[in-house]
């Protein structure tokens, strides 16, 4: 890894103030990010990204190693390629921006800005001009959402595919290196996170990939193929991201998930959804489906798997989009209750973030 | 490698610049924390940049 440190100009950036977000966009709910680029700031490659099992669990050296040594052979190639290849660039767009033009965020922040408040703000500024949508909540998909799972020590070749979607019968294989989407060239798995992220719904996805076929000599054959996208692709696990507090989603209640004791007591094992309801806040959520202060809810709709009360809240926002019926069942008073109403409008007061 | 230890590894690489161990190291390495410096360093030493956002909650 040194030696191939040293093969690049490294640079760190700690905090976000000033920096162009247009060329640096990334999933900024994460804590590290990283960008390969030329001297102009062409970006080649994007790399870093997490679930919500882990921070680190979708990075490797390993991975991290192999879009390394891609980004030097594609920088080497460029070298000698006059004029430059821009079909080895990732797009940028063409204005370039900073936090600082958030209106918000400059309104009401003040020092060292951090790459969630940049998300946070951008939630609350879009509620604020009403363009708030809910996919906004949904970046950087997952490639197992489009039913790819790639090998983490390599980052951008396919492990295995999903048979039940349909990407599992577009052609691809394991072993397939994804190499492009749309007009995005791919050297890890967060270049394909950041394709999907920006992917227009409305076209097909079109994904290129390269097959090794043992006794053939490089190149490997190029292989192009269109991606049908399931149902809710986008949607992923929200409960790890710290700007889940700023989206304006009126919940109407404080609570928390019960403890071993509280369960015990409550006759609750161990893998059922329990979150107690603390107290009642305003309009919102609670307030149309009838909670009250005390409530243990125990399922939501059809899921009663254990949560926390992020995840719980997580999972409300991937279900349920405004005038959606909310379905729940309660612990009343030690008797089960079925309750039911719609989800709230989006709203929010907050104009400022923590 | 275990992921708590990718992180140690990942900020690591952040810290190498700082610390008495690191200082051999950094006669052949340094972080720049100026982005217009370090593309002015690409541009005479022909090599790509390695941009790093850290963000320190």
């Amino acid at each position: 890894m040194k030696a191939l440190r040293a093969r690049f100009e490294c640079v760190r950036v700690t905090q976000m103030n000033g920096v162009d977000i247009a060329r640096f966009e990334f999933d900024y709910d994460t804590t590290w990010a990283a960008f390969f680029l030329d001297a102009d700031l062409n970006v080649y490659s994007r790399y870093g990204g997490r679930d919500s099992d882990s921070a680190e669990g979708r990075m490797s050296i390993e991975s991290l190693a192999a879009t390394m040594t891609e980004v030097l052979e594609v920088h080497e190639r460029q070298k000698g390629h006059a004029p430059a290849d821009a079909a080895n660039w990732q797009p940028v767009a063409q204005e370039s921006t900073t936090p600082e033009a958030i209106p918000l965020l400059a309104q009401s922040h003040q020092g060292c800005i951090h790459c969630h408040q940049i998300q946070e703000y951008r939630l609350l500024q879009a509620f604020h001009d009403k363009q708030f949508q809910r996919n906004l909540l949904f970046g950087y998909p997952l490639p197992e959402n489009i039913g790819l799972r790639f090998d983490r020590a390599h980052g951008h070749k396919i492990e295995s595919l999903d048979e039940a979607l349909p990407v599992a019968r577009t052609g691809l294989k394991a072993g397939d290196v994804i190499t492009r989407v749309g007009d995005v060239p791919i050297h890890s798995e967060m270049d394909l996170r950041w394709a999907l992220h920006r992917h227009d719904d409305r076209r097909p996805l079109k994904v290129q990939a390269q097959r090794r076929v043992a006794g053939r000599t490089n190149p490997p054959p190029s292989i192009e193929v269109e991606i049908s996208l399931p149902e809710s692709w986008r949607q992923t696990d929200l409960s790890w991201r710290k700007s889940l507090r700023s989206v304006p989603f009126p919940l109407g209640f404080l609570g928390y998930a019960l403890g071993r004791e509280e369960r015990a007591k409550a006759d609750l094992p161990e893998n059922v959804l329990a979150i107690r309801v603390v107290s009642i806040r305003g309009a919102g959520l609670a307030e149309a489906v009838g909670l009250r202060k005390g409530d243990v809810i125990t399922a939501l709709a059809d899921r009663r798997q254990s949560r926390t009360f992020d995840q719980f809240k997580s999972d409300l926002l991937r279900d349920h989009a405004p005038g959606d019926r909310v379905r729940l069942k309660v612990l009343r008073e030690g008797r089960g209750q079925s309750l039911e109403g719609a989800f709230p409008d989006w709203l929010t007061t907050d104009i400022a973030v923590p | 490698m275990p992921s708590h230890r990718l992180t140690l590894a990942l900020t690591g690489m952040l810290l190498a610049a700082c610390g008495s161990t690191a200082r051999a190291q950094n006669a052949l390495f340094r972080w720049h924390d100026n982005m217009d410096r370090a593309a002015a360093a690409a541009r005479d030493s022909g090599k790509p940049l390695f941009v790093v956002f850290r963000c320190v909650r």
